[in-house]
């Protein structure tokens, strides 16, 4: 598990936001547009997008919130989203924060992330 | 058998907004379902998503965030999915939807059994005696009673 200011994450997430997970057809799928999204929006592997997705992260901690609080046996997840913006296109990236025990002064983890383009 | 056809946004616009089943915003494509009772669209973000489709007692139809359940030209459910769609599976008397944080699970009537939040990205899944084992991203396993939702075991959650 990574920490890095104010949240953590699990390495492996970092596969899946950069198309390397072929589980089943359907996550590759997912994986690949993760992918494809994020390199639309200037976001690859190849320079630096990892240290730039951390960032977002950072930034995705006091953004609005941009889904319903969800609450399970696991902690209370919040969805924000913080606007991303290329030479190409023009998006956000929903960042998944799940606090565990539903205790929101405690360090949350990133689950997911959802790229979207909006032109 | 489902027709699913790939079509571009004045095609789609063409269907009267009752049978735009699915409808995303800042969509990037656009297919109709040609089912016997009729047409119905969908429109959503994910170019290299297909919809998953269905066919059981209700025809369930579900791409990036949204779930429809359709029977004889009602529809039967209609949903927003919290997180991205990954399968629909058909077990027994329960239909299972599966998206990376969380699965839902209805009955074949489209009537929802239950649902249960992920604590991680569901990897895969198999399914054997009325039980879904999921296994997750960090490799760790959640197996849940279809019947009545509850966690059998729970492995490094």
């Amino acid at each position: 598990m990574l920490e890095s200011a104010g949240f953590r994450i699990q390495e492996r997430k970092f596969d899946f936001f950069f198309g390397q997970i072929t589980s089943t057809p359907r996550n590759q799928a997912r994986s690949l547009q993760n992918l494809e999204d994020l390199a639309r929006l200037g976001i690859r592997v190849e320079t630096q997008g990892r240290d730039r997705l951390m960032q977002i992260f950072a930034a995705g901690l006091t953004a609005s919130e941009t889904s319903p609080r969800r609450e399970d046996e696991y902690g209370v997840t919040i969805g924000r989203t913080v606007q991303v913006e290329s030479e190409v296109a023009k998006g956000g990236i929903e960042i998944f924060y799940l606090y565990r025990d539903g205790d929101l002064s405690s360090i949350p983890e990133v689950t997911t992330i959802i790229p979207r383009i909006y032109r | 058998m489902v027709n699913l056809i790939d079509v571009d946004l004045a095609r789609f616009e063409e269907l009267p907004p009752a049978c735009q089943v699915i409808h995303h915003f800042n969509a990037r494509r656009y297919a109709i379902v040609q089912l016997t009772e009729g047409e119905y669209g969908l429109s959503w973000q994910s170019n290299l998503i297909e919809p998953v489709v269905l066919e059981d007692a209700l025809t369930w139809i579900g791409v990036d965030q949204k779930l429809v359940a359709l029977r004889q030209g009602r529809i039967e459910v209609s949903l927003p999915l919290a997180f991205p769609l990954l399968e629909i599976l058909r077990i027994d008397q329960a239909v299972i939807v599966i998206t990376e944080l969380e699965i839902l699970v209805f009955n074949a009537e489209g009537s929802l059994r239950f649902t249960k939040g992920l604590p991680d990205i569901a990897a895969n899944w198999s399914i054997e005696a009325s039980q879904l084992s999921i296994k997750l991203l960090s490799k760790a396993t959640v197996r849940l009673s279809l019947q009545s939702g509850k966690e059998l075991s729970a492995m490094s959650v």
